[in-house]
């Protein structure tokens, strides 16, 4: 029996197929207004990949933001739990997780078999996640993928509001007009972000071995500059926006209920 | 021999010019900002300019303020916006003593005395979610104009929903998954326009709102944000025929006073 581990994040929805013991197949579809519509897509895709028809799946289990709001879902279990046992499953001395997305980001320190110890987030400003850069280079007309490559050209940074992701949205225009090269502007956020990361990782306690996942882990500036900042190397698995889905059907399969904390989350 | 002066008030999103006659408004202007302040600023003064029928060398003394104040290339010179609206709000309401200033990328609660000389102030100029562009970018999701906010979020016929009432960014996202789980578009409407009227209680609180209160800016043409502050602040809120002109108001009665030095 395969079971399917979906992330339903703010943007994204990230669904992965696990026979067995492994991830057989996988699928990012972006969510828009309609998510059911989303999920169709998805699950037709994971089917399709793996060969498999819907009476092979056994179950669905559901994480992330929008976890509840999946009707096909047989069990949801919470992010902050997958994200820690995807990621020691990836890399068994991992014992702290940054996990960076659209629209959040969450920091959990974790013990050895991945459950979560402590953890902190930050999923109520823009300027501090994925949102922010997809707005900047959004108005500079660079896509998503180059963002990371640009902002590594240049060793300047350039002088952007970076407390408000969308008042930075309308200088950008104007730093434009004046010269400011654009490698220099997205440089700008991408620190910005990255330094914000750290900070909160800080709060939590930085570990030896920290694992960075979620969809700006593909950033490559991001990862240069937040390696920068926390003073040590990240290990960055191959396919970082999908290590939730796939903690969440871990977690199904060590058929755990949310585990006990060890302390108050620090928010 | 009554001089004629001007007032330019340069904002983040929108732009004003107003040409007084010792203490009467001759003409004024409304426009969006366009990247290049000093161009803006030029704009503006030509559209009020023209509407009187006058050019630039009638007026005798130009004062500007706002955002952008610094590049009005052809002020004498630059008042503080914070001064220029309590200036301007005491000029259309002379019993006033506190303000509220909302505009596109900034909200300020203003205290003053008697001759409309401010006494303390506050402002949020960090986050977009207090301030007017949270309402252009609920337009833009809900798929209405900016006008139209106000209006539909007192029709709503359903209680509006609880939102986050923080980061303009996320809210997009929250209003998607609203709509999606069938909440009526009015009700999310009317959700963000009450979250927006506590943030700007909130700031109105931390120096108290007078009896003689003004809301100035474009927020005052929002009568959702309007109706909810009135619940919220027990008091009427006095609102000029244009409030987005009040700080250039302020600016052309700073610029009266200064010319007759």
């Amino acid at each position: 029996m395969a079971d399917i581990g979906v992330d339903v994040g703010s943007r994204y929805m990230k669904a992965v197929l696990v026979n067995v013991g492994a991830v057989t197949a996988s699928s990012v579809v972006e969510i828009g207004a309609d998510l059911e519509e989303a999920w169709q897509k998805a699950h037709a895709s994971l089917l399709e990949k793996a060969g498999i028809s819907g009476s092979d799946i056994g179950s669905v289990v559901s994480t992330g933001a929008g976890k509840d709001g999946l009707y096909a879902t047989n069990h949801s279990v919470p992010e902050i739990i997958c994200a820690g046992l995807g990621s020691v499953a990836l890399k068994p001395g991992a014992r702290l997780t940054i996990d960076l997305g659209a629209e959040h980001c969450r920091v959990i320190r974790c013990d050895a078999h991945g459950n979560p110890v402590q953890f902190a987030y930050n999923d109520k400003c823009a300027a501090g996640v994925g949102a922010f850069l997809d707005i900047i280079a959004k108005a500079l007309g660079i896509s998503q993928e180059d963002v990371g490559k640009i902002a590594l050209r240049s060793e300047k940074t350039a002088a952007v509001n970076t407390t408000c992701a969308v008042f930075a949205e309308s200088e950008v225009i104007s730093l434009v007009h004046r010269g400011v090269p654009k490698e220099e502007i997205l440089r700008a956020v991408v620190m910005a972000i990255a330094s914000r990361t750290a900070a909160l990782a800080k709060r939590i306690g930085l570990q030896e071995q920290t694992c960075l996942i979620g969809g700006m882990a593909r950033n490559e500036a991001l990862v240069k500059f937040l390696e920068q900042e926390l003073g040590r190397s990240l290990y960055v698995p191959e396919n970082p926006e999908l290590v939730t889905a796939m903690g969440a059907v871990l977690c199904l399969r060590q058929r755990i209920g949310p585990a006990q904390l060890a302390s108050e989350p620090a928010n | 021999m009554a001089k004629l002066t001007a007032g330019v008030d340069i904002g983040s999103t929108t732009a004003q010019a107003v040409i007084m006659n010792d203490s009467q408004i001759v003409a004024y202007s409304n426009i969006r900002c366009s990247y290049d302040s000093a161009e803006t600023a030029r704009k503006c003064m030509n559209e009020a300019l023209a509407q009187a029928g006058l050019s630039l060398p009638d007026i005798g003394y130009v004062v500007g303020t706002g955002y952008g104040r610094f590049i009005v290339p052809f002020a004498q010179k630059n008042i503080s916006e914070i001064s220029c609206h309590a200036r301007g709000a005491h000029h259309f309401f002379p019993e006033v003593r506190s303000i509220l200033d909302m505009g596109g990328q900034d909200c300020k609660f203003i205290r003053c005395d008697g001759v409309g000389k401010v006494t303390e102030f506050v402002m949020n100029e960090k986050c977009a979610a207090g301030c007017g562009r949270s309402m252009e970018v609920l337009a833009d999701v809900m798929g209405v104009s900016l006008a139209d906010i106000g209006p539909l979020a007192l029709q709503a016929e359903h209680s509006p929903p609880e939102v986050s009432g923080k980061c303009v960014v996320f809210a997009r996202t929250e209003a998607l998954g609203l709509l999606r789980r069938h909440v009526p578009r009015n009700a999310v409407i009317a959700g963000y326009v009450a979250a927006l009227s506590k943030r700007i209680a909130n700031l109105a609180g931390r120096l108290g709102v007078s009896e003689q209160f003004v809301i100035s800016g474009g927020i005052g043409k929002n009568v959702g944000v309007v109706e909810n502050l009135r619940r919220l602040l027990h008091t009427e809120p006095h609102i000029a025929h244009e409030p987005q002109i009040v700080g250039a108001v302020g600016a052309a009665l700073f610029a009266q006073a200064l010319s007759k030095k």
